[in-house]
């Protein structure tokens, strides 16, 4: 049986402690000892993006992180995106252009599309199908995805 | 209509995409009861064998584990009415056929316990191909035999017409298995409270899930109730046995909460399949391109059980000619079972497949008789008034003319980029149609709409939201009704208790026969409000116009009486603030031998066009552009049907060149993403849409269905485009760049 | 020992690996630094391939790396996977290895015993196994000498998708020219996966040295890789002389564009 180990971390702005066995992937985490289910299982074996959060600054798997990883580190989840205020401007522009179907790929994609405008606020239409080839699709066909994020480009440009 | 619509054709926001963006969506994976047992299914590690015996003795006794169910532990029955069954009992049937369910009190012990189950197999010979499981002294998967079913269509006279033509053409064309692939793996948490069981489930069709768990739980269908959770894409599957089933067998013998959880692999080796068809496809034409008979024999692979091939069937019958106006055809399909995976509903329903044989036998005729291919299709068209294969007579929506037209328009105003020596560029077209509904004995669309004393309404629909967005069409359609803005609607299409039986999320029914039914119970219901506004103020109800948040008097419009009062008023007389509708549009099942008929009401066309290159040394092909003109009726949400018609795309281009489950006496070889290729956003082409508007006069505010038809002609206009490029014609999917490599290279 | 864990992790769940303890290295400081060194560039066996894709000396110098690197998995698993573990997980067609084996790097190991460089090609053991022993040894840091201005680097892959797939084939190519290009000196070619390792087909990598890029020569060099190569039939991504033909037709591309360059 795993032991159990305390990982102090910044979860979503928040300074947070927990204690979880040893062998926790930060999948399960968040999801199990956290509660917070907008992080998505697709496979768990790193091949389609759906459990996609941003580590410092970096787009990551969660499904493959080891949960002690996150030890020190800052962590964004999507339940981390909208504050006080309202919804993240990608949420909002994802919202108005449709880019939303199932939806279960959409946590992943939002936090992908993050790690990129924050590294690059204008990105073009090739950068952001770049920046999302990890993340996989079934319903859209990615184009909504990508009008989306470009706008929300866009409009931060504007603040 | 006379008056500017509201809503209807906005692109208003998915009513529920911000819980999803949030993240606070809950999809079945994501619910957990206190005192929740974790589920595992054993499954068959082979393709055809009898069980000699169970023994489940040391997985009973493993640490953490409750209990261990096999065929035995069914209360009620082990099958289903299609033929998929909980547990095997006499024999397995295919690689992935459940054995047994053990529930722990966490996933470990489950998955220890699961290796510890001792399974005694005899194997028996396989068969892994429906032409070898026709044969004589093929092994028998069933003791019935191995023909699942064969179906034939009829009409005119095929035999006579044949010989006559000018010009006969014969092919044969190969499709594969293809996964659906949805990105939430399948999910399912159950909780018995005495003699009620409830199931958090996706089903593309609850009211169906709630009957099939109680045959099994051997308890009345009131007794079980299914909550849709949210969908995490369906194309068609989420249909039948699912983890929903096992949890509610769980739960129910347990009294605890139960809950399973395929992995993505499971998904892989549990999940039904397309229909992988042989279709050898002649087609019989004047000289001047007019098509005068068809015959086509389809061969299908059922896999091991009976998922619902006889739906996919009946499509493939009323499709196969394509969307051609065609005096004599002859179409026999038969299905085979095997001990493959299980074939099911797919997006399309056997369409897609045959649109790729009779979109490139258009083609290879249009070559032979020197005409342009969008000229040979306009010669053959379907057009208002036209007689389908199945003899029914089109009544005024048919835009496939106009979808025509309008690709033509668009890629001649583009051209073709200039070719370089290792690399071609083609355009291909296709063109297809897809009757909306089930043939024959339609399930009608149901909704209610109840009115509250506060001012605003819920929409019950009994159809879950499988991503397509119909929580927000019907909620759309249902504002404009009722003239109130989306906010005034709240939608519940997801508890069986409260919902409708509105029919399934299948063969894109669900805007037109729901969306139909919800037309008319606003409808309804507004001549209900108005009556009781009417007695309100004093008035005649035809003196009263229904405004936003309620009704006012013509001539003096000051004079209003509010929803609430109305409803209130109704209280008061003792009625209920709600209206039903109900839809089903007038059809005439298709006839035992000759399949004629009126299958469906109304149909929807499309015509697509695909810009591919090819490498000519190395065979890779790459989907630069693609232009798709869809008639759609109406298009209730112009981003909604955009996004199906953007999203099919990429399925299609899976299905044309990258898609493919590679099996192996039975067993898939590629059950993971790393193997299987979904296509990602660096695959997918630029995408230009050009929707059609033919109003459907039966449809909600003219609207017919888009996704299923948003699928089909994708692939086959890949497949003349690469024709066009490379000069060779692939006859079998998916076209890698090997198989293309293979055409190019043939020895002559 | 951990890194980056795209590998491992999904290993220790399917029970190919057992670990009762894992140590990630990845947040000590100085296997974090990609640096020059006299003529050698050092890259710390921390460092990811996002960020050697990125790095703009290696951008600059090793064009074949950071495109190697560039087309490892997605976007995420670039961010946490590293160069040196894809050394170590010893899988013939590695995106970020065939690169390093075309520059002949050398991977620097600390054990008990003491640290040693051992040239990457000798690392390999067989298809999945290396000799490098993540049980009771560290990766430091791999190191190759600097390209320089006489030399050409190039890289090819050739996959059924665009991302998160596996490659077909993949290949690189190091190129160092005579002062007056117009002999090379040295050739190195690397192969994947048409071996049970990266793989160097000697006799096309002798035709090219002392030999001017030519397109002859290139045809010819190209044709003699693809027979020395002997990848396997694989039932998904493809039969064994469809990819010894696409060796031929990639790396004699690859090879006209350095001419070209």
């Amino acid at each position: 049986m795993a032991a159990l180990i305390k990982i102090s971390f910044t979860l979503n702005g928040a300074h947070r402690e927990i204690w979880t066995r040893a062998d926790r992937l930060l999948v399960d985490l968040l999801r199990e000892d956290l509660g917070l289910t907008g992080t998505k299982k697709g496979c768990e074996q790193g091949e389609c993006g759906a459990c996609t959060v941003i580590m410092n600054g970096e787009a990551v798997l969660s499904c493959l992180m080891p949960a002690q990883k996150a030890e020190g580190a800052e962590i964004l989840t999507v339940e981390g995106m909208a504050d006080t205020k309202g919804l993240h401007v990608l949420q909002e522009s994802f919202l108005k252009e449709g880019a939303v179907q199932c939806g279960y790929c959409t946590p992943g994609m939002l936090l992908s599309a993050k790690a990129l405008l924050d590294k690059n606020p204008q990105p073009d239409s090739a950068e952001v199908a770049r920046a999302i080839s990890g993340n996989l699709c079934r319903c859209t066909g990615y184009a909504s995805i990508i009008r989306a994020v470009k706008k929300a480009a866009e409009k931060k440009s504007n603040e | 209509m006379n008056k500017t619509s509201q809503v209807i054709g906005r692109s208003v926001p998915r009513v529920d995409a911000r819980d999803k963006l949030t993240g606070s969506a809950n999809y079945a994976a994501d619910l957990s009861f206190d005192g929740m047992l974790h589920l595992k299914v054993l499954r068959s590690d082979r393709p055809h064998a009898k069980i000699l015996g169970i023994d489940t003795a040391a997985a009973k006794g493993h640490s953490g584990v409750v209990a261990v169910f096999t065929y035995l532990d069914i209360p009620g029955k082990n099958r289903l009415r299609n033929g998929l069954q909980i547990f095997c009992g006499d024999k397995v049937r295919y690689v992935g056929d459940p054995v047994a369910l053990v529930a722990a009190e966490t996933l470990e012990s489950a998955q220890e316990a699961l290796k510890l189950i001792k399974v005694e197999y005899e194997d028996l010979p396989g068969v892994f191909s429906p032409e070898a499981a026709l044969l004589p002294d093929a092994p028998q998967v069933y003791d019935t035999g191995n023909v699942f079913m064969e179906k034939t269509l009829r009409k005119g006279n095929p035999e006579a017409a044949l010989p006559e033509a000018a010009i006969v053409i014969t092919n044969t064309y190969q499709t594969q298995v293809v996964e659906h692939a949805y990105m939430e793996p399948e999910a399912g948490i159950a909780q018995r409270d005495d003699d009620k069981v409830t199931v958090w489930m996706p089903s593309k069709y609850a009211h169906s899930s709630r009957k099939e768990i109680a045959s099994v739980l051997g308890i009345p269908a009131e007794q079980v109730r299914i909550y849709n959770t949210a969908i995490g894409g369906s194309f068609g599957d989420r249909s039948s046995l699912a983890p929903g089933h096992y949890a509610a067998l769980a739960s129910f013998k347990t009294g605890r909460p139960a809950k399973l959880v395929y992995s993505r692999e499971e998904s892989f080796f549990a999940s039904t399949k397309r229909h992988p068809f042989t279709i050898k496809y002649t087609t019989a034409a004047a000289a001047d391109g007019r098509l005068c008979a068809v015959d086509i024999e389809i061969t299908a692979d059922v896999g091991a059980y009976n998922g619902s091939s006889p739906a996919v069937f009946g499509k493939s019958l009323v499709h196969g000619s394509g969307p051609y106006e065609i005096p004599h055809i002859l179409l026999k399909i038969r299905g085979a079972y095997t001990n493959n995976p299980v074939s099911a509903s797919m997006r399309g329903l056997g369409v897609p497949q045959v649109a790729f044989a009779h979109e490139s036998q258009m083609n290879i005729l249009a070559e032979r008789l020197g005409l342009d291919p969008f000229e040979i299709r306009l010669r053959n068209a379907l057009r208002p008034g036209s007689i389908t294969a199945t003899g029914q007579c089109l009544g005024s929506s048919v835009g496939l003319v106009e979808t025509l037209q309008k690709v033509r328009d668009e890629i001649a105003r583009r051209g073709t980029p200039e070719n370089s020596p290792a690399r071609r560029y083609g355009w291909g077209i296709a063109s297809s149609f897809y009757g909306i509904g089930q043939p024959g004995r339609p399930v009608p669309g149901v909704a209610r709409i109840e009115a509250s004393s506060a001012g605003g309404f819920t929409l019950y629909v009994g159809c879950g939201d499988v991503g397509q967005g119909s929580n927000t069409i019907l909620s759309q359609i249902a504002a404009e009704g009722l003239n109130c803005r989306m906010e005034d609607i709240r939608i519940i299409s997801n508890d069986t208790d409260l919902c409708p039986d509105s029919g399934a999320a299948v063969a894109s029914r669900v805007t037109y026969f729901v969306g139909r039914a919800v037309q008319i119970a606003a409808e309804k219901l507004k001549r209900l409000l108005q009556e009781a506004a009417a007695s309100v103020i004093g008035s005649s109800p035809d003196d009263l116009q229904l405004q936003r948040g309620g009704f006012c008097v013509f001539s003096s419009p000051q004079k209003t009486v509010s929803i609430g009062q109305a409803v209130n008023r109704l209280a008061e007389e003792g009625r209920l603030p709600q209206a039903e509708g109900t839809f089903a549009p007038e059809t005439v099942p298709l006839d035992e031998n000759t399949s004629q008929g009126v299958p469906m009401a109304t149909y929807a066309f499309a015509t697509q066009a695909a810009l591919v290159s090819v490498d000519m040394d190395s065979g890779e092909v790459e989907l630069l552009s693609l232009v798709a003109s869809h008639d759609v009726g109406k298009a209730i949400n112009p981003y909604a049907v955009v996004g199906q018609i953007e999203g099919s795309v990429a399925m299609g281009l899976g299905f044309g060149l990258m898609e493919e489950i590679v099996l192996q006496s039975g067993s898939i070889k590629n059950p993971s993403f790393a193997e299987y290729y979904v296509p990602t956003s660096l695959d997918t082409p630029e995408i230009m849409t050009i929707l059609v508007e033919e109003t459907e006069e039966s449809g909600p505010y003219g609207a017919k269905g888009i996704g299923e038809p948003a699928l089909i002609p994708t692939a086959p206009a890949i497949i003349n485009a690469i024709q066009t490029a490379a000069g060779v014609r692939p006859k079998t999917l998916p076209v890698t760049p090997e198989a293309l490599w293979n055409l190019l290279h043939a020895l002559p | 020992m951990l890194a980056g864990g795209t590998d491992l992790i999904p290993q220790l769940r399917q029970g190919d690996k057992l670990a009762d303890l894992l140590i990630d290295i990845t947040g000590i400081k100085e296997l974090q630094l990609i640096h020059e060194q006299e003529d050698w560039i050092c890259i710390g066996a921390a460092v990811t391939h996002a960020a050697v894709a990125a790095h703009p000396l290696i951008c600059k110098e090793v064009r074949a790396l950071a495109e190697g690197c560039a087309h490892v998995g997605s976007p995420q698993i670039r961010n946490m996977a590293t160069l040196a573990g894809n050394v170590i997980n010893a899988r013939p067609a590695a995106d970020g290895a065939i690169p390093l084996t075309a520059l002949a790097a050398e991977i620097n190991i600390v054990s008990p015993a003491g640290a040693r460089w051992v040239p990457i090609e000798d690392t390999y053991r067989g298809v999945g196994l290396s000799h490098i022993d993540p049980s009771c040894e560290i990766a430091k840091a791999v190191r190759f000498k600097k390209p320089g201005s006489r030399a050409m680097t190039g890289f090819f892959r050739m996959a059924k998708r665009k991302a998160l797939t596996l490659p077909i084939i993949n290949g690189a190519v190091y190129i160092l020219w005579d002062q007056s290009f117009t002999k090379i000196e040295k050739a190195r070619i690397a192969l994947g996966p048409v071996a049970d390792r990266p793989f160097h087909p000697k006799r096309a990598e002798r035709l090219l040295e002392n030999g001017d890029l030519t397109p002859e020569l290139i045809l010819e060099v190209a044709r003699q890789a693809a027979e020395e190569a002997s990848p396997r039939t694989n039932i998904v991504r493809g039969s064994d002389l469809y990819r010894k033909e696409m060796i031929r037709i990639y790396l004699a591309r690859t090879l006209h564009s350095l001419r070209a360059g």
